[in-house]
């Protein structure tokens, strides 16, 4: 029992909230505009990679890296979703948005390149990734700062839009584009303000993962599939769905990891992605509107 | 008195089909006027015109201040309400939610929605229910609320009692005359002559995208009128 | 929507008028092209050498471009977007590898086995996809290249894991050692990639690439066809996959090793980008983009940086600027004629009448259950019933008018009739068949067509396209015993389109007017050969003489013994073409009967103008 305690289901819930993570940011992004953002493992990694560059290579305080690398954040996000995301916003179509999203990841991680010469870093003030023996079950801090921060920015994100006017905003525009428009709320502010707070969810899972994670402009896809298939596992337009989709592909990937190996935890979430698929098209906790055709 | 809501020349082009072309009219405050069409004639392009829903030509002047190339959503925090046709409601908020979401505009939001709600009592009941889950009549009834919240000077509704059962047509109707009351400038398209008749409103015809007609809900042989403009 | 939407519309235009005037030119067919172009590169190889740096980028553009055809077949005409071509690619490299490495077997057979394992692939993968929306699609595809790699490596034993595998070599024989020839493989990569373009084309213009093409536009309309949209998803994303594996065959031999770094997720966005760049679904458009793709970044190989940042742009101008790609004209050719009449090709067919003595009679004779029976149907959406227990029908031969107010549920009939949506309640009866429970494309097969309020024809088709497939999905047996060509041919006219005006046939339809479209639509449901017409409000924005021109084909079309239904709101088109009008409001029927008692009926009245007063 120990042994899955430690094997699964820490490691598990861990790799869960960090999918979680990706997943939530799809899904704030995704409501409001119909757009999945193939840049955000960019997102992701530009934090720490703003804090290295201020704080590592010019040596000034890493407040100040953090100050810069979130401005620096912002701006991006705002760039891309002017150019990348707000010409196709509900627009129906997939290509136009999944090819100009992957331009800009591909632009970002050649920028983002420059500074190491591509070369992968560590971070060296992340949170302590050492395990700890807790009565024969080892659980590092990281792995608790990774799950806390995935259901506390999931409540937040959750409360603010079921509680605020802003979040009623949000997803009015998410539901019926025109008839937000024809009350003043405009969709072109609805998918800035949405873009940002990707961002924010970016920053703060940058910060994170590179308690086990070197900083390098690639992330890598995987990382980006895991969370596209937490969001789908949960429903592509609901934000409390990704708790259960971002921990089901935790659990799942981490068992195969375990059991089979390293090599078969892609195939794992392949197959949880098409069981879902093809059983509940709109997810777990997603659905289809209640509007008629 | 002056005119809350001036269109000049207003066209509406979609790709290579004009959908409506030179029409041009003039609403005051407290005034109706309805524009009377059969379907395909260019009254819902119009209105997305002026609401700015869609790109369109020609001039949209309100209270004297030109929109020029305004959207949609500035449009509307100037105060020019639209009630969608096909009612776009948010489904999955409920009514109280959709009239909250429309008072904002409001200076006032409370008193925007209380406003809107003297007008259309009914919907205090269903205030907890999802939109989604009206009859159409409710959801048509929730649009106007919706847009009324808001305290808009001018009123563009686009068919407001397309598929109603009668008895909502009247009831339609007397709200749209109570509309009036308040000194909002109402922009009415409509298919049935009956409803420019029994608000005895200026009325415009339109067809094929221009007006061909003017007439007045009083006329005595306005439905004949009307009705010779859908035979053609 | 773009920053300068002037100039990069003209650009647009000019550019879709320049390869519309190509493809009209006997050097636009790829028979007389291909051959050409291709043997002209064997030219090159001789000139500079084989075994040259000019040889090897020609031979990387070429296996790139089989690859990228592939990818054209689902993503290009059959609209499903897939990020995982490059899985195919590898599948096809990896079973080379293992087949010459492990095996020695010679080229001539690892080739055709790659090519058919990358066929099972793709079907093995396309068949649960197939059922997915755009969004679906692309994350299988692109979770398909991410386990294709694990397993390459999870397989070592075969694959080589992450070391690899080489010496690739081409071997001529079984037991045979590989040639050091520098000719075989420039010559056998070239004469793939002639073959791979012609048998890209052929799949285009065959019926399936014509179906996938029309369930791209407009998947709507297609299945009003009687096209199924799954099948065409399924179908040209093994195609495409089976191009990708021997592609990736191709490539084996010409790297001679291949390890899973050559075989990332950015080979399968590369090779969208490909297809995208070019022209997605155009004929040559993917090759042209795979051209540019190789050759823009050797250009620009010494500034590094710069290099991949021009890569990302483009993608993104692409999509921006031209979403439709470099060569945007998606048209092809076909050979189908348009029969004036029986005998005579002259283009008489105006005078042509149908035989009234032997249609009259079908008419008379037909059974008492003949034609349309509606049984108390009703249909709801949300909150809203859209229909309440309708009643109606039409025999062979008659014209049956469906008037009422907007949002009456005229179109709702249509659309549960014709199976796009079921009935909640009642029952549908065709010819004494039940059809209420068929799907829509099984309707369609048992001889029912109709027409949507806004025609859901297929923007990236030909005119001659449109017409062809409606010929070719006709239901078994024409139903009328007629050829229905010469009224095709009026109605084509009417529309403004001339039928005997090639450039005019060989038009995309996205270039097309809305009454054109609106002829051209009612023109493919008679030449589908119906029993059963279902017209929504066909004259909607027509002229007077337009009007006056579809009346007639339509009363000569009944006559035929075709039972016809029109939904309209010209009223004095109703009380002359229909024999029996039906008054719908909120759902319900209001009044039925015979037209000439319409303008007395308080009904209409009621209905039209208004019923509170």
């Amino acid at each position: 029992m120990t042994d899955f305690i430690n094997n699964v289901l820490i490691p598990g819930a861990a790799g869960g909230a960090t999918a979680g993570l990706f997943a939530l940011a799809f899904v704030v992004m995704y409501r409001t505009t119909g757009v999945l953002n193939f840049a955000h493992g960019q997102l992701v990694m530009l934090m720490p990679l703003g804090v290295l560059v201020v704080s590592d290579l010019w040596g000034l305080p890493v407040v100040l890296g953090l100050v810069v690398a979130v401005l620096v954040l912002a701006a991006v996000v705002l760039m891309e979703e002017r150019v990348a995301i707000r010409p196709f916003v509900q627009s129906g179509h997939a290509m136009p948005w999944i090819l100009s999203t992957l331009g800009f990841s591909v632009v970002l991680a050649e920028l983002m390149a420059i500074p190491y010469r591509a070369q992968p870093v560590r971070f060296p003030w992340g949170i302590s990734a050492k395990a700890h023996d807790l009565g024969g079950i080892q659980v590092s801090w990281a792995e608790i700062a990774i799950v806390v921060a995935f259901i506390l920015l999931v409540a937040a994100l959750t409360i603010f839009d079921r509680r605020t006017t802003t979040g009623l905003r949000l997803r009015a525009v998410a539901q019926d584009k025109d008839g937000a428009a024809a009350i003043g709320i405009s969709p072109g502010a609805a998918s800035r303000l949405s873009a940002l707070i990707a961002g924010g969810i970016a920053a703060i899972t940058g910060l994170l993962i590179v308690s086990t994670q070197l900083v390098s402009p690639e992330l890598g896809l995987t990382f980006l599939f895991n969370g596209f298939v937490a969001a789908a596992v949960g429903g592509l337009d609901s934000l409390h769905g990704v708790i259960a989709g971002g921990f089901i592909v935790g659990i799942v990937g981490q068992t195969a990891a375990t059991y089979m190996g390293g090599n078969y935890v892609q195939i794992a979430m392949f197959s949880v992605l098409l069981v879902v698929y093809l059983t509940r098209p709109h997810g777990l906790f997603g659905r289809a509107s209640v509007r008629a055709v | 008195m002056s005119a809350a809501l001036v269109v000049e020349n207003l066209g509406v082009r979609y790709g290579g089909v004009t959908a409506l072309r030179d029409v041009s009219l003039s609403v005051d405050e407290g005034q109706i006027l309805t524009v009377l069409g059969a379907n395909g004639a260019g009254k819902t392009s119009m209105l997305r015109g002026i609401s700015g829903l869609v790109s369109s030509t020609g001039t949209v002047t309100h209270h004297g201040r030109t929109l020029g190339r305004l959207d949609a959503a500035a449009r509307a925090r100037a105060g020019l309400g639209h009630v969608l046709e096909g009612r776009h409601v948010f489904p999955d908020l409920t009514v109280r939610e959709n009239l909250h979401l429309g008072s904002l505009l409001s200076p006032k939001p409370a008193e925007g929605v209380e406003r809107a709600l003297a007008l259309l009592p009914e919907l205090e009941e269903m205030a907890g229910r999802k939109a989604g889950r009206l009859s159409g009549g409710q959801q048509q009834m929730l649009a106007i609320a919706r847009a009324i919240s808001g305290s808009p000077s001018v009123l563009l509704l686009d068919e407001p009692t397309n598929g109603l059962a009668p008895m909502l047509v009247q009831r339609t109707i007397d709200v749209i005359g109570a509309i009036q009351e308040l000194g909002v400038a109402v922009l009415l398209v409509e298919q049935r002559v009956e409803v420019a008749q029994a608000l005895g409103s200026e009325v415009l015809v339109l067809q094929r995208g221009e007006v061909v007609g003017t007439a007045h809900g009083t006329d005595d042989d306005l439905e004949d009128r009307i009705h010779t403009a859908y035979l053609a | 929507m773009s920053g300068m939407p002037g100039l990069a519309q003209r650009m647009n235009r000019g550019l879709h008028d320049a390869s519309e005037r190509v493809a009209a030119t006997p050097f636009g067919r790829p028979v007389v092209h291909a051959p050409l172009v291709f043997g002209l590169l064997l030219v090159a190889y001789a000139v500079q050498g084989p075994g040259s740096f000019a040889t090897y980028t020609i031979l990387t553009i070429l296996i790139y471009g089989i690859a990228v055809l592939g990818l054209n077949i689902p993503a290009g005409f059959g609209g499903a977007l897939s990020l995982g071509q490059g899985a195919s690619f590898a599948v096809g490299a990896y079973t080379v590898g293992a087949l010459t490495v492990d095996n020695g077997w010679p080229f001539w057979a690892t080739l055709p086995v790659a090519a058919l394992v990358g066929l099972v692939f793709g079907l093995v993968l396309g068949a649960p996809a197939g059922r997915l929306g755009e969004i679906g699609l692309a994350l299988i595809s692109l979770g398909a290249v991410l386990i294709t790699l694990d397993l390459i490596v999870a397989l070592d034993g075969i694959t080589g894991g992450v070391t690899g595998l080489s010496p690739i070599g081409l071997i001529t024989g079984f037991g045979a050692e590989p040639t050091y020839s520098l000719w075989l493989l420039p010559v056998l990569v070239t004469a793939s990639a002639l073959v791979a373009y012609l048998l890209h084309y052929a799949v285009r213009v065959s019926l399936i690439g014509r179906s996938a093409m029309a369930t791209r536009d407009e998947p709507i309309g297609a299945t009003a066809l009687g096209i199924s949209g799954y099948r065409s998803k399924v179908v040209t994303f093994t195609l495409g996959s089976g191009f990708g594996a021997y592609a990736g065959g191709l490539f084996a031999y010409m790297a001679q090793y291949i390890s899973p770094d050559a075989f990332t997720a950015h080979l399968s966005i590369l090779l969208l980008a490909m297809v995208i760049l070019g022209g997605a679904g155009s004929i040559y458009g993917p090759l042209l983009g795979a051209v540019i793709l190789v050759l823009l970044p050797q250009a620009l190989a010494a500034y590094a940086h710069v290099n991949t940042i021009i890569y990302g742009a483009t993608l993104m101008a692409v999509v921006l600027l031209r979403p439709s790609g470099l060569i945007s004209r998606t048209a092809a050719p076909v050979r189908d004629r348009l029969r004036a009449s029986a005998d005579d090709p002259s283009g008489a067919e105006e005078r042509e009448k149908p035989e009234p003595a032997a249609a009259a009679e079908r008419i008379r004779n037909a059974g008492p259950d003949a034609g349309l029976q509606v049984r108390g149907i009703s249909r709801s959406f949300g909150g809203l019933k859209a229909l309440d227990s309708v009643s109606l029908g039409v025999r062979p031969g008659e014209v049956l008018a469906l008037i009422g107010p907007n949002g009456s549920g005229k179109t709702t009939v249509i659309n549960v009739v014709t199976g796009l949506y079921p009935a909640e309640e009642g029952r549908i009866v065709l010819d004494s068949e039940d059809i209420t429970r068929l799907k829509a494309r099984r309707i369609t097969e048992l001889g029912v067509a109709r027409t949507f309020q806004t025609p859901k024809t297929f923007p990236g088709l030909s005119v001659a396209e449109h017409l062809f497939l409606a010929k070719r999905l006709q239901p078994p047996g024409q139903v009328v015993g007629e050829d229905l060509d010469p009224w095709v041919r009026r109605l084509l006219k009417l529309g403004g389109i001339d039928p005997d005006d090639p450039r005019m046939m060989a038009r995309e339809t996205g270039q097309l007017g809305h009454g054109q479209l609106r002829f051209l639509e009612i023109a493919m449901a008679i030449r589908h050969s119906p029993r059963l017409l279902l017209l929504d409000e066909p004259a909607a924005g027509l002229s007077q003489i337009e009007m006056q021109g579809l009346e007639q084909v339509t009363r000569e079309l009944a006559d035929l013994g075709i039972a016809v239904i029109v939904v309209e709101h010209h009223l004095d088109l109703v009380t002359r073409l229909a024999d029996r009008v039906v008054v719908l409001e909120l759902g319900k029927v209001l009044w039925e009967g015979r037209p000439d008692e319409l303008m007395d009926a308080e009904a209409v009245r009621v209905a039209y103008l208004g019923g509170a007063g």
